[in-house]
Order: structure tokens, then C-alpha cells, then sequence
């Protein structure tokens, strides 16, 4: 069943619809806040208020497609919660520095799991380094891969503007990128 | 044509978004300029670097609220985090609402799904239509004509608030959501579509004291930003067997009551209120979005 049929019985009052919508975006929306916050427990919180809003707020939902309006209502908690947290526990996915540990994948050796980690350290330390509409316009377009158009929904901007902070967000990423040898490494040649 | 670096086109010609022509006039201009073709390749390797991070799984189940979907839209949210003072915000049923007809006793009950119970009563009657001016009591004007803008559980018992309309103010988003220094006592729920913010200098007041309330409504979607309605509705009691009568009071702009240059909402306390009662600022319908509760002395 597609998303507005889903939408449509939810609409209804219909409880049993909307948990397909919870299954079919809770880890793309995940993906993205673990990297708009950096932080897995952050990311699992917006989540679940995302969709905790998105359950009461549905007879509003007006005009946007279930994806680029959940994507909205995420980016939107996702900054409520950053905000909202210069302090807080540690997390037993991170080391004392606050990175993110991902959990290694089973199919990698040792050299291979170490290459992986440092490159996702080095992506989530410049993705956090990014003004937070050119985080936001990054991640939704090359970790989700939304279309400019979802994107101009998601975030309530026309077109126009979606791509210029594309763009504007790919140069800073990539030169935020540049000394990383994880990712460049030549660089660490240069050296 | 292409003249001069190209830095501008590196994005869509990332995403395959140049015209034939226009492709092909970037790809000469690479194979001429060393410097344009390191920077794009730079971008290259960078964005693909990021979209080759796998998707991650979210940890645990998401748990939904209890009830239907969408059935208590307006009031109903779940507080991310509760600072002191700000309160757990009810969600709004026809079911829980009793409304009295036939005098000036009235009670509503505010509840969220099978969670906490909010009842309002006991206060002693004020002559109907005596809600003109800043502050002053409302009664419940049960039967009034229902304004199809008003959330309609609580239309009957909002009709002194017709007349109310958000007004807009020319300020941004960033600068609604700040809250005024020494405003301690604030709450600021998003519900998706819109914004709402309260906020009060104090916690607690004494009955008859007056209270300034900064109250803004920003649209998520346009981002305006207005000056909404709202009312001071208590006291709360702890009863959950409605019956009783409770007071409304409209807070209003007051001239000179301003921060940076936009207008504040004032209220005085009902005279009638009691120490120990609750009584709760409501960002009015339509788009209630915070409940914030003060305290009496």
C-alpha cells in the first residue's frame, strides 16, 4: 500500500496504517539525524518525536508528500534537540571525544573496519562543522538523497534556493574534507 | 561557453543537472584548467565519500502515542524536555469535555489518551459580559455561536475570544523563539506546523496581580511569526469530576508593554483565585500549541 493510501486511512483514525509509515522511514530518518546531531541517542530521540508529532499532527498534513513533510518534521526536531542539549550523558556508542563509534560491519577485517571508522569519524566531525542549513541541505540530498523538489518541501524554500545551498554546502564540505587522509590520502603524502 | 573558472556549475554537474551543451562545455573547460578539474574532483571524491556511508538502523522501536492518529491534534504533544514550570501538555477530546448549559457553571476537562486529567472549576460567578478590557473574567457564554476558526471542542466556551485574531509582527523566526531575559518561567512546543512560545517572569502570583506574557505563533512553513490569542484558564483541580465553574481571562497588548519594540500580553489575576490553585496560559485556537501553568501565592 503506498504512502497516501497509508496516510488516508490514517487519517481515519485507522492506528493500524500508520505503523507501516513507522517501519518504511524510521531508519532513512535516523540515518539523517545521526548526521545532522552526531549522536546516536540524539538521533533515536528525534525519531521517535518525529514521529510522535507526526501521529497527532496528521489532519494538518496539507499539500506535501508523507516523505518530504516526515523529513520536514524531522529536520525541525532534529534542531529543537540539538539545541536543547549542550549537556548531556555520555553515550556508550561514543568514546570520551564524543565520536560516534559505529558498530563495525561483520564482513570486514580488522584493517578494513579501521579504514571505515576513520572515514565516518572524519565525515561526521566536517558534517558537524557546516552552518546548520548547509548541514541540513547535504545530508537530505546525499545521505537521503531527496530530490530538490522534496527538499523545497521538506524545508518550506523554493528550488532555487535548495540548490544553491547544495552547492554552497558541497564546496565546505569538501574543503572541510581536504586534510582528512582518511578520505584524501594524498594528503597525508603531502606530509 | 564557458570562461573564467567554473566552480559555480560543480553541484549540478554533480547531480547530472547540465544541459548537453552545457556539459559539454564544462568538460572542455576541465580538460583546459588544472585547477578547476583538482576542485571537482576534490567535490567528487568528498560527496561520494559521504554517500557511500551505509544507512544506519534506527536502535529501538519507535513507540507511538496511545489512541488514534491525528485525534488530538492542537493541544496534544509530548514535551521533549519539561524545565520547571512548564506543563505537561494535554491533549483536547469532545469526549472529555463537559460543558454545563443553562448558567454560568462550566467545566472542561483536558485529557491525552489515557494520560493525565485536567479540570477546571470553582470560581465564583462574574455577570456575563463582563470580559470587556484587558484581563477581565470570562465565563463560560455557553451556547454562543461557534466560529468555524475556533477549535470546536472549545468554541462554546470561547466566545468572548471571537473577536480575537493573531496579529502579525515583523520579526524572524530566530528573533520569536528567544525568549525575553528574566522570563524564567516558559514553555515552547512545535507540533510540526506551528511554533508556539509563552513565557512569564514569574512562576507564581498572588490573585489580582497582573502578569506580562510574552506569546508568540511561528508558522513552520512560511515562518511568520504573529502575536497570538491566548487565555489564562484555571484554576486546575485536581478533581477529575467536572461540575463546577472555572474562570477565563483574555490577556491583551497594553500600551508601552513592549519588547524590542513588539508588543507583550498582560492579565491580571482573577481576585477571586486562591493560594495553592493552578492556573494555565493557553496559546488560543486554532493552533494551541503550549499549555503554560502558573502558580497562585
Amino acid at each position: 500500500m503506498d504512502d497516501e493510501a497509508l496516510l488516508d486511512r490514517s487519517r481515519r483514525g485507522d492506528r493500524d496504517a500508520f505503523t507501516p509509515l513507522v517501519h518504511r522511514y524510521q531508519d532513512e530518518l535516523y540515518t539523517m539525524a545521526l548526521r545532522l546531531t552526531g549522536n546516536p541517542a540524539d538521533a533515536a530521540d528525534v525519531v521517535q518525536e518525529t514521529f510522535t508529532r507526526a501521529f497527532r499532527s496528521l489532519p494538518k498534513l496539507r499539500g506535501a508528500t508523507v516523505r518530504a513533510w516526515l523529513f520536514r518534521v524531522a529536520v525541525n526536531c532534529s534542531h529543537d534537540i540539538h539545541r536543547q542539549r549542550s549537556r548531556r550523558p555520555a553515550d556508550p556508542l561514543e568514546d570520551t571525544e564524543g565520536r560516534v563509534l559505529d558498530l563495525p560491519d561483520p564482513g570486514l577485517g580488522p584493517e578494513a573496519t579501521a579504514i571505515q571508522r576513520e572515514r565516518a569519524d572524519a565525515i561526521r566531525v566536517a558534517l558537524l562543522a557546516l552552518p546548520h542549513d548547509f548541514r541540513v541541505a547535504v545530508v537530505l540530498r546525499d545521505v537521503n538523497q531527496l530530490s530538490y523538489e522534496e527538499m523545497a518541501e521538506a524545508l518550506s524554500v523554493p528550488v532555487g534556493t535548495v540548490k544553491s545551498r547544495i552547492s554552497r554546502a558541497r564546496g565546505l564540505l569538501a574543503a572541510a574534507l581536504r586534510q582528512s587522509p582518511a578520505i584524501f590520502p594524498r594528503a597525508e603524502e603531502a606530509w | 561557453m564557458v570562461s573564467g573558472h567554473v566552480e559555480s556549475l560543480f553541484s549540478a554537474a554533480y547531480d547530472g543537472e547540465l544541459s548537453p551543451d552545457a556539459r559539454a562545455a564544462f568538460d572542455r573547460h576541465l580538460g583546459e584548467c588544472s585547477t578547476c578539474a583538482a576542485a571537482f574532483a576534490e567535490l567528487t571524491t568528498a560527496v561520494d565519500a559521504l554517500r557511500e556511508q551505509p544507512t544506519a538502523r534506527m536502535p529501538h522501536p519507535v513507540r507511538l502515542p496511545e489512541g488514534s492518529p491525528g485525534l488530538e491534534p492542537r493541544f496534544a504533544h509530548r514535551p521533549m524536555r519539561l524545565p520547571r514550570g512548564r506543563a505537561i501538555v494535554a491533549g483536547l477530546t469532545a469526549a472529555g469535555m463537559v460543558a454545563v448549559a443553562g448558567g454560568v457553571t462550566a467545566a472542561v476537562v483536558l485529557t491525552r489518551g489515557a494520560g493525565p486529567t485536567r479540570t477546571y472549576m470553582a470560581a465564583p460567578a462574574v455577570a456575563p459580559g463582563s470580559n470587556a478590557g484587558a484581563g477581565a473574567a470570562i465565563h463560560a457564554p455557553l451556547a454562543s455561536p461557534q466560529s468555524a476558526s475556533l477549535l470546536p471542542e472549545l468554541a462554546p466556551l470561547l466566545g468572548g475570544l471571537t473577536d480575537c485574531s493573531p496579529k502579525a509582527l515583523p520579526i524572524s523566526k530566530a528573533e520569536a523563539l528567544e525568549i525575553p531575559v528574566g522570563f524564567s518561567n516558559h514553555a515552547t512546543e512545535d507540533n510540526g506546523v506551528s511554533t508556539g512560545v509563552v513565557a512569564t517572569q514569574a512562576s507564581s502570583f498572588v490573585p489580582g496581580g497582573t502578569v506580562d506574557i510574552y506569546a508568540r505563533l511561528i508558522d513552520d512553513s512560511s515562518h511568520a511569526v504573529s502575536l497570538p490569542c491566548t487565555v489564562l484558564l484555571g484554576p486546575q483541580s485536581s478533581s477529575s469530576s467536572p461540575g463546577d465553574d472555572f474562570t477565563m481571562a483574555v490577556p491583551t497588548p497594553v500600551a508601552g508593554l513592549t519588547v524590542d519594540g513588539q508588543p507583550l500580553l498582560q492579565v491580571t489575576v482573577p481576585a477571586t483565585a486562591v493560594a495553592g490553585q493552578t492556573y494555565d496560559i493557553l496559546v488560543a485556537p486554532p493552533d494551541a500549541v503550549v499549555i503554560l501553568t502558573i502558580q497562585i501565592n
